[in-house]
């Protein structure tokens, strides 16, 4: 594909898809769209690649606590109760 | 006498309402057919139930502790259960709960602790209403340095945030909701869930960059 410069269209909606891509908000279009154009700007694709990292990094070291056992015993029982 | 008070001026969802909400809410659920108890049983087993795991984690993330963050599931759950009529059968649960968690959260257990976080949205609210917004100008931090951390240390910076802020990463970062499910949840407008999400990150990267500044990353 032939570099584009900063001054074609597509650069501006990179810009603007950039936070939506990252948090998930685009449809499938738009998410090939900006994968497809993000490639002629190194500075958004490093952006974008770093706050994936980051945000996958965070994800994982937080993890998923499950919900103790008893919770759910718990629940059920409240709700016997109250039906 | 004052626990009646506030059942009265509850919403379903658990938010405080008007008088005039509270007719409107009626005529709402006038209208919406009642589950039968085999019906209720089914939703609450088959799209309540597997939320626990994810309101289990937004409990303790809000609450930092464990036996609040049990408490606060099982009201949630309890509530639910008793306004199961005004869900609509296949819609979006885990939003509905998390509203309803959210709600709980905010009108019992923060005033629980009498120190509720007060965070200037001056100048977060009109971020993403401003021209020209550059994603890419966010506090320079190494995936790497948070990669050398331990999970607590994530958890403490998380932690120290003011629970709005800590409660966009959290419904983003970690439960995947669309910033519309996030708007409901949430009672704020979609560009106020955007602009509080930018600044969340950008505080919480500020709290690693201190951590890992300060540990040699």
């Amino acid at each position: 594909m032939e570099t584009l410069s900063k001054d074609s269209p597509h650069f501006k909606r990179c810009v603007e898809l950039l936070p939506l891509v990252l948090d998930n908000q685009t449809n499938d279009e738009d998410t090939t769209y900006f994968h497809q154009y993000v490639q002629n700007w190194p500075e958004i694709l490093s952006c974008y690649e770093r706050e994936i990292a980051f945000r996958s990094a965070i994800k994982q070291k937080l993890g998923t606590l499950p919900a103790p056992e008893e919770l759910l015993t718990n629940i059920r029982d409240r709700i016997k109760q109250a039906s | 006498m004052a626990e009646d008070k506030d059942k009265k001026n509850l919403n379903p969802e658990g938010q405080e309402q008007s008088p005039e909400q509270d007719e409107r809410q009626e005529q709402v659920e006038e209208k919406r057919p009642r589950y039968s108890e085999r019906v209720k049983v089914e939703i609450f087993d088959n799209e309540f139930l597997p939320q626990i795991d994810s309101m289990y984690n937004f409990a303790y993330r809000l609450t930092y502790d464990e036996d609040d963050a049990k408490d606060l599931v099982q009201e949630t759950y309890l509530k639910a259960f008793r306004f199961i009529d005004s869900f609509q059968r296949g819609t979006n649960a885990k939003a509905w709960l998390f509203r309803i968690l959210k709600n709980s959260f905010i009108n019992d257990f923060r005033k629980k602790s009498k120190q509720p976080s007060k965070v200037d949205y001056q100048e977060v609210e009109t971020y993403y209403n401003s021209e020209g917004v550059d994603e890419s100008i966010t506090t320079d931090l190494r995936v790497e340095s948070v990669q050398d951390m331990i999970g607590d240390e994530v958890s403490i910076a998380l932690n120290s945030l003011a629970v709005d802020f800590r409660t966009v990463i959290i419904l983003c970062d970690l439960e995947g909701f669309t910033y519309e499910e996030m708007a409901k949840i949430l009672d704020i407008p979609i560009g106020t869930v955007r602009s509080r999400l930018h600044r969340a990150r950008n505080l919480l990267k500020e709290k690693l960059k201190s951590y890992a500044d300060s540990m040699g990353y």
